[in-house]
């Protein structure tokens, strides 16, 4: 961790990317001192409720819990869509039977899916969870299944008169060649995965930031709703940081820094 | 009998559904041991033969026969490194020998100094010597080789085929070599099988005589003004 650590604060590179952001938050507390709206409450007046609500514990329930949710539906979405995408990928005839079905599930709005799973499930955790998956899964089949169809058949022959055993030529030969299509759904998934979470909340849940969102959308209470999203952003943003990159960089270390 | 390979016909499907016959009734023997070149010019079928053997291509008409436990190691004729991993790596994944055989074959292929760097940062000179390093690394009963030198300057191959026929004789690995280049061919074989355009068929096979390292530059000029007067004469009239 010292590593990274080291390359968002220190670096030149982590502070490009702080920049922008700090501006940002100048500009919104001088507009919102100008009293242009008043709806747009200023950033104090946001800090001042996020720590109410940090004093009460509620913050960090609804946080963890909405986390919790986040972290699920995108575990499932991703191993279950990896799955199915290599699978398709690899053999003409799960692709032939699986690409319709991939093709609906694509095009469904993510309100009927979510609406369906509550009625049909119950307005319980599992069809939460499960409705957000289900949002995000066939795009990672779809990135996948592109993934599987590039695969290199030099080394799998190689991999074949070398004689590897099943686990070496997974780890050694077929992963290592899917995991930048991994990383690129992993990507889009994390934030795709959240703002669906928060509709499912908002929707038919009794906790969590959407929750809590919802309430403050009924009192029209733009503070409230900003000392609840802004920090869920900041933790999106820390785990993109601390996890997303390093793992990307982890991935694609043995390529050329220059070029290949 | 190491292997045993009959093949009376071999197609390849092309892409336009056309279907062309690449071998036609090539049948040989190879004994325990033997170091074999198979020369014929480009095109004639000889990756498609070290395939069949190697047992990547089973849509053919004949049979391969190979004893039951063997292990075969294949230089193909790209080095096929894996290069998400390191030099040590890749040959630490395939590798059955030990310690020391491990450090003689890297020290003999110049590797010593590479083993940390990613495929990516090798010459193909080097990558190429890796290749060669892992094919010795299983502890091969069979050695085939895809013209492991081409497109090598002349000084560096011919170093090569040094060290690889230093370990060759070393491992007694029954090698089958398919290349090209008729002095490659006559450096390092015992026996040379001469492959016709395709389809390609056997048109000679030479045995050669003079013990290795004992032929002197006569012989060897002898040799090939016979390969390519068969290779002449079998050329089409058309």
């Amino acid at each position: 961790m010292r590593k990274i650590g080291h390359y968002f604060f220190v670096s030149s590179h982590g502070l490009t990317r702080l920049v922008p952001l700090i501006s940002l938050l100048i500009l919104w507390q001088l507009t919102s001192r100008l009293g242009v709206s008043s709806t747009l409450p200023t950033p104090t007046a946001v800090l001042s409720v996020m720590v109410g609500e940090a004093r009460s514990g509620a913050l960090f329930t609804n946080l963890a819990i909405t986390f919790y949710r986040v972290a699920a539906a995108f575990t499932l979405a991703m191993v279950l869509g990896s799955l199915l995408g290599v699978a398709m990928g690899l053999s003409k005839k799960i692709d032939r039977f699986c690409d319709p079905l991939l093709i609906v599930l694509l095009n469904v709005p993510a309100l009927v899916i979510i609406v369906l799973a509550y009625i049909w499930i119950g307005l319980n955790e599992r069809a939460a969870i499960g409705a957000v998956a289900l949002n995000k899964l066939p795009n990672t089949a779809v990135i996948l299944r592109e993934g599987a169809r590039t695969l290199d058949k030099e080394l799998d022959e190689m991999a074949f008169v070398f004689r590897l055993a099943f686990v070496q030529r997974l780890r050694h030969v077929l992963l290592p060649q899917l995991m930048p299509y991994v990383a690129a759904a992993m990507r889009s998934g994390l934030s795709l995965v959240w703002k669906i979470v928060l509709v499912v909340e908002l929707l038919g849940r009794s906790n969590g930031v959407g929750f809590e969102i919802g309430v403050a959308f009924q009192l029209f209470d733009v503070t409230r709703l900003f000392a609840y999203a802004f920090p869920f952003v900041l933790i999106m943003l820390a785990v993109e940081t601390f996890l997303m990159q390093p793992f990307e960089r982890h991935i694609s270390r043995w390529r050329r820094p220059h070029g290949a | 009998m190491a292997l045993d390979v009959v093949i009376t016909q071999k197609q390849l499907h092309g892409v336009d559904t056309q279907t062309r016959t690449i071998l036609l009734d090539l049948a040989f023997r190879l004994k325990k041991g033997e170091i074999c070149a198979c020369l014929g010019p480009s095109g004639c079928g000889k990756t498609t033969l070290l395939r069949i053997i190697a047992g990547l291509d089973r849509a053919f008409e004949g049979h391969v026969a190979l004893p039951s436990h063997h292990k075969i190691g294949m230089v193909f004729q790209e080095p096929r490194l894996l290069p998400w991993r390191s030099v040590a790596q890749n040959l630490r994944l395939v590798s059955t020998a030990n310690e020391a055989e491990f450090a003689e074959i890297v020290t003999a292929l110049g590797l010593s100094h590479h083993l940390d760097h990613f495929p990516g940062e090798l010459s193909l000179g080097l990558a190429r010597r890796v290749a060669i390093a892992r094919a010795f690394l299983i502890r091969p009963d069979f050695l085939l080789l895809d013209e492991p030198f081409v497109s090598l300057d002349a000084p560096l191959a011919a170093r090569l085929r040094e060290e690889l026929l230093g370990l060759v004789l070393k491992r007694q690995a029954t090698t089958l070599m398919v290349t090209h280049d008729i002095e490659e061919a006559i450096a390092i074989a015992d026996r040379i099988l001469l492959l016709s355009a395709a389809p390609g068929h056997l048109i000679a096979d030479l045995a050669i005589e003079a013990p290795r390292g004992k032929m002197t530059e006569a012989n060897r000029q002898n040799l090939k003004g016979t390969i390519l007067s068969i290779l002449a004469g079998a050329r089409p009239s058309a």
